[in-house]
């Protein structure tokens, strides 16, 4: 007779704990965003194979790392660092047995998020040009700021800058 | 600090009229003490969550006792303090440098008391963003003049050092209001108060354990009329 009870009062409370858990999981957590310097998304499209054999950021004091660097194809997509302390960075590629050069312009906006987090740093288009290259020609160039996760499930995206180039 | 001095007066002009209170007989000995703050262990070691900000801190914070003849237990008393401190964390990327004053006043009942605070500083902050690539970025933030109110309540523990010292342990609570601040420029570390428990609200809390040094002046005997 007190059996289903008993079974019940059990599911009760481990339904409570799986709630205590989640709340716990969605309170704890605040998103600060970045962790370390905004991304470049750099993709290179062309009729013909692209061959980037090195790439060097201007100002940088740590080379970037190999699997940054090297690619090949008709589509190549890089994944480059961008500088806080200006409000340009301009990396040089060794690209089909050419040096070019790459520049991307932005607009830095440091502000104040919380306590926890402290000041972020989100990128914006800058007034005026927002790219330059010696290899082909900018196509699109995109800026994006930082979204936070407001919960466990909400995905958050960091602030950065897509820049498409054909050559 | 010039919109300070009213307050501060105020203040003392409370703790003199308080003192003034007495109902004793005007001879009856008054003990004074002189106290000195030698410790404290800020409230932020009892939360795991929130982090204990490094910096360099000098506080000197001497107060004087004065013993209420109409109760021998109670004491009105006066504590001043001046701080200077250096590479605060304020926040997770947040440093701040600065130097500050405080006056506080309240009523002490040997073993517990509350005060209220008034404390004035300046500061020079600054952030750092981490960049693994191009190094850190460090930002500067204007230099700011703040104020804060509090309420602080305490326990104490006295044990005796002999006939004239005591050393007094007290757990303390103290509740700050911000003036005129913005939530960048709230220091985890009010003097003062010590180090602040972290939100964002207006009202922040600080307090901890504080080990007071004490040392009884020797009554005076007022001569009778």
């Amino acid at each position: 007779m007190n059996q289903p009870t008993t079974v019940m009062h059990r599911l009760y409370v481990y339904r409570f704990m799986c709630f205590a858990c989640l709340a716990t999981l969605f309170v704890a957590c605040e998103d600060c965003g970045l962790t370390d310097e905004p991304e470049l998304q750099l993709s290179l499209q062309s009729t013909k194979s692209i061959q980037i054999d090195t790439v060097y950021a201007v100002g940088a004091v740590k080379a970037l790392s190999n699997s940054s660097v090297k690619a090949s194809g008709q589509y190549v997509s890089l994944t480059l660092p961008l500088s806080l302390h200006a409000d340009s960075t301009q990396y040089k590629l060794r690209l089909n047995g050419r040096t070019e050069t790459i520049t991307v312009f932005y607009r830095r906006n440091f502000s104040y998020k919380s306590k926890k987090c402290g000041y972020v740093v989100n990128l914006y288009a800058p007034y005026g040009k927002e790219a330059n290259t010696t290899a082909g020609k900018v196509i699109n160039a995109g800026y994006s700021q930082t979204i936070y996760k407001s919960g466990f499930l909400s995905g958050g995206s960091p602030t950065g800058i897509l820049l498409f180039i054909g050559l | 600090m010039t919109r300070l001095i009213p307050i501060l007066t105020l203040l003392l002009i409370v703790g003199m009229a308080a003192r003034g209170q007495d109902s004793r007989p005007a001879n009856t000995p008054r003990t004074t003490f002189i106290s000195l703050d030698i410790g404290r262990i800020p409230l932020n070691w009892l939360f795991i969550s929130e982090t204990i900000p490094r910096g360099s801190f000098v506080n000197i914070e001497p107060g004087v006792l004065w013993q209420q003849r109409s109760h021998p237990r109670q004491f009105v008393q006066i504590v001043g303090g001046y701080t200077t401190f250096s590479n605060v964390g304020a926040n997770a990327n947040i440093r701040v440098s600065g130097q500050g004053a405080y006056l506080k006043g309240g009523i002490d009942h040997t073993t517990y008391g509350y005060l209220a605070l008034l404390s004035n500083w300046q500061n020079s902050s600054q952030f750092t963003l981490p960049g693994s690539t191009f190094g850190p970025y460090t930002g500067q933030l204007e230099t700011t003049s703040q104020t804060r109110f509090g309420l602080e309540g305490y326990a104490s523990l006295n044990t005796r050092l002999g006939n004239r010292w005591r050393i007094r342990f007290m757990p303390r609570l103290v509740a700050l209001l911000g003036l005129n601040t913005t939530p960048a420029h709230r220091l985890s570390y009010v003097p003062g108060a010590g180090l602040t428990l972290g939100n964002d609200n207006s009202i922040q809390l600080s307090g901890g354990l504080t080990v007071q040094l004490q040392y009884r002046v020797r009554p005076k005997i007022t001569p009778s009329l």
